[in-house]
């Protein structure tokens, strides 16, 4: 073999490497939760259309994630669906018909999720699809409902959700990342910490939490010092997490997935860091300090959603549920949050006359905020409706008033890791 | 410059993992002509092993010792079930498989272990400082073990029969052949070679990240700009690219928005290649 030809083969398999990367590159795994939406058109539902018949049943679809990453949500979100609609029905249904639920699992992918929704929709006749857990599946179901005309309720974070263009079908009950990250920047000036860094993922959900809480922090006259954002899916973050401690914050805001959160909290320490840090408890949860130890995780604070405990219709849930499930639901957030979507679709049924998914989505976004009677059941609602007075839903989650994109302000908890336990600090109000 | 002197410290720790797998992709391309795919997935199973034995022995050392053994025998049966049999066929269809073997093992490692965070049980400790710069014991045994074992494989390659024979058989094949080198025992020598590189490799990482499903995988663009950088078929190219990769995402970080370091390792790979278009030490 000569020379030129013994090159010629080494250009090749260098391009065959080059390849090799692109196509690294192009499979690596991203976590961009529209990747797989699919968005086309459901086929035309034909010959369902929305049935007003006094007395058939509305029929509800329950989407929940009762396996896979959601699994430990799942079941308690649907029981939580299974106790509103027995109130609803127990104080004669919306518009005097009874409320039918269908549940399917969405398993925590978008695909079973489409599955799941186009079965709900063309096969059952559901009006509402409630309870979709993950961003990804509830982007991948939100074009199925936009096309068919049906209200879609969830519990998930993405900012994408809020500009949907949806005819006010879309609502999520909970939060969107960028809302959290303002809402718990106004809790920690309030704290009294005026110098903040913030070290965030390049993911678009902690970027967008990490730029809200950026912008609501200095409004509220605190200073950002520096915003650092690192490519996750590194062995070491150190670099990083050296250029956050030369500027000598008072707190370190890390808005990170677990992967990161966990590597740079052991390296933080291991480098002798003296610094309070802020995370998102999905972030910086039981499975960190089960692996760190409580060393390093030590004064960690950590924030989520979190029900109003006070509410009435929280304590009224919490009997039911404790009595269903057997399970404190103190641990499942998702379940007053989906308790709160049939609520809210049921009164808006009510008041909309019809299960028509734009007219309805009208009537939630009233019937959610003031001004109006306070209402905190069914029950009272459906009462008042029928008198002809605005009322004003407060749920088991919270106060629940949807501004026009039908997103809403959650309250938020706020724990503090102390001797590798998390201790409740208090909420954001 | 104390940042940019730790920032070079975090990068030789992170160029020398990326420098083993760099250093075992360079020896498959060289012997079996194809881009190994699965190397970094290959460098998963057997950190998961060693965290498995860990739980079984307690003691972190033996544990990882039995682990190279057992996730070197991983690496030579998955070139017995897999690459063997396409040994003639051409570089694509060698690369596929290997896209396949990543996949599956990804998969197989998922469904033993679960795709949740998971750590070896090592004690945590605050760093060392050596003047300007902190380092922890974990990238001490980083550093050193790395170190030994490259060692190791350049005294076989450079020191050795068999050695010799590999380098032989990777620059011409066919005079190889006729001066009666068997050619299948250099193969297997060489996948147990890369198969001490990617469990070493992939235990390390395991030991300063911590373990998930995709462990390997998240190593392999940089491991592959290693191999590249350093001149295919370069056994000493390969692990100083390693650093060269690692130091430079590193130093990068400090220049830059840190959310692109990893993009300045290609640049400096593209940099490189207009300047020297075989690599450094293209063999």
């Amino acid at each position: 073999m000569n020379r030129r030809t013994s090159a010629t083969i080494a250009v090749r398999t260098r391009l065959g490497v080059v390849a090799v990367a692109l196509i690294l590159a192009a499979c690596a795994p991203t976590s961009s939760p529209a990747a797989s939406a699919t968005g086309g058109p459901s086929e035309s539902p034909d010959g369902t259309p929305a049935s007003t018949a006094a007395g058939e049943a509305i029929i509800v679809g329950a989407l929940n994630p009762l396996t896979g990453e959601g699994g430990a949500y799942g079941a308690g979100m649907a029981a939580a669906i299974k106790i509103a609609v027995e109130e609803v029905n127990a104080a004669g249904g919306p518009l005097g018909r009874t409320v039918e639920v269908v549940y399917e699992d969405d398993a925590t992918d978008p695909d079973q999720a489409v599955r799941g929704a186009e079965k709900l929709i063309n096969v059952d006749g559901a009006q509402a699809i409630l309870g979709t857990w993950a961003s990804s599946s509830t982007l991948a179901v939100a074009p199925l409902t936009i096309e068919a005309g049906v209200i879609e309720m969830n519990t998930s974070g993405n900012p994408d959700i809020t500009t949907l263009d949806d005819n006010d079908t879309v609502f999520r009950t909970g939060g969107s990342d960028k809302i959290q990250g303002a809402v718990i920047a106004r809790a920690m000036y309030e704290q009294g910490t005026r110098r903040i860094t913030i070290l965030a993922n390049q993911q678009a959900g902690t970027i967008g939490a990490a730029e809200a809480f950026q912008s609501t922090f200095e409004e509220e006259g605190g200073e950002v010092i520096e915003l650092v954002v690192y490519a996750d899916n590194q062995p070491s973050y150190r670099t990083e997490i050296q250029q956050v401690l030369a500027t000598d914050p008072e707190l370190v805001f890390l808005a990170g997935y677990q992967p990161d959160a966990t590597i740079i909290l052991r390296e933080a320490f291991e480098l002798g860091a003296d610094v309070s840090w802020l995370s998102q408890l999905f972030a910086v949860n039981q499975q960190v300090v089960d692996t760190l130890g409580p060393e390093p995780v030590e004064g960690v604070q950590t924030y989520d959603l979190v029900a109003d405990e006070e509410a009435e219709a929280y304590a009224r849930l919490k009997a039911a549920y404790e009595d269903e499930t057997g399970a404190p639901l103190l641990e499942n957030i998702y379940a007053p949050l989906c308790y709160d979507q049939v609520i809210l679709y049921a009164l808006g049924v009510e008041m909309a006359g019809t299960t028509d998914g734009p007219a309805v989505g009208q009537a939630i976004l009233e019937i959610s905020r003031p001004p109006g009677e306070k209402v905190f059941s069914f029950a009272e609602g459906v009462e008042l409706l029928r008198e002809g007075m605005d009322i004003d839903y407060d749920g088991a989650s919270g106060p629940i008033d949807f501004d026009d994109t039908g997103d809403q302000t959650p309250v938020m908890g706020i724990w503090q890791i102390v001797s590798g336990e998390f201790e409740f600090q208090g909420t954001s109000e | 410059m104390e940042l940019a002197l730790q920032a070079v410290a975090n990068g030789l720790v992170v160029g020398a993992m990326i420098g083993l797998l760099a250093l075992g992709l360079t020896m498959v391309f060289g012997i079996a002509k194809f881009a190994n795919v699965a190397q970094g997935d290959l460098a998963t199973v057997s950190a998961y092993i060693a965290l498995t034995l860990q739980s079984v022995v307690g003691s972190f050392v033996i544990a990882a010792g039995s682990a190279i053994v057992v996730g070197t025998l991983v690496v030579v049966a998955v070139y017995a079930v897999a690459f063997r049999r396409l040994a003639r066929s051409s570089p694509v269809a060698l690369l596929v498989t290997s896209i396949g073997v990543a996949l599956a093992l990804r998969a197989i490692v998922s469904l033993i272990w679960g795709v949740r965070l998971q750590a070896y049980d090592l004690p945590i400790a605050r760093g060392m400082v050596l003047g300007p710069i902190r380092l922890t014991p974990t990238d001490f045994g980083i550093l050193m073990t790395s170190s030994v074992v490259v060692a190791a494989i350049y005294l076989m390659l450079y020191r050795t029969r068999s050695g010799i024979e590999m380098r032989a058989v990777a620059d011409e094949p066919d005079l190889a052949r006729v001066s009666g080198i068997n050619s299948r025992r250099v193969i297997i020598t060489m996948w147990i070679a890369n198969g001490l590189l990617v469990s070493v490799g992939g235990i390390l990482l395991g030991m300063k990240a911590a373990l998930t499903p995709l462990l390997g995988w998240n190593i392999l663009l940089p491991a592959f700009a290693a191999t590249i950088l350093g001149g295919i078929g370069s056994p000493v190219g390969a692990v100083t690219a390693g650093i060269v990769v690692g130091v430079s995402t590193e130093l990068a970080a400090l220049l830059l928005n840190p959310a692109y370091k990893q993009a300045v390792a290609f640049i400096v790979l593209a940099a490189v290649l207009l300047w020297r278009p075989r690599g450094l030490l293209a063999a």
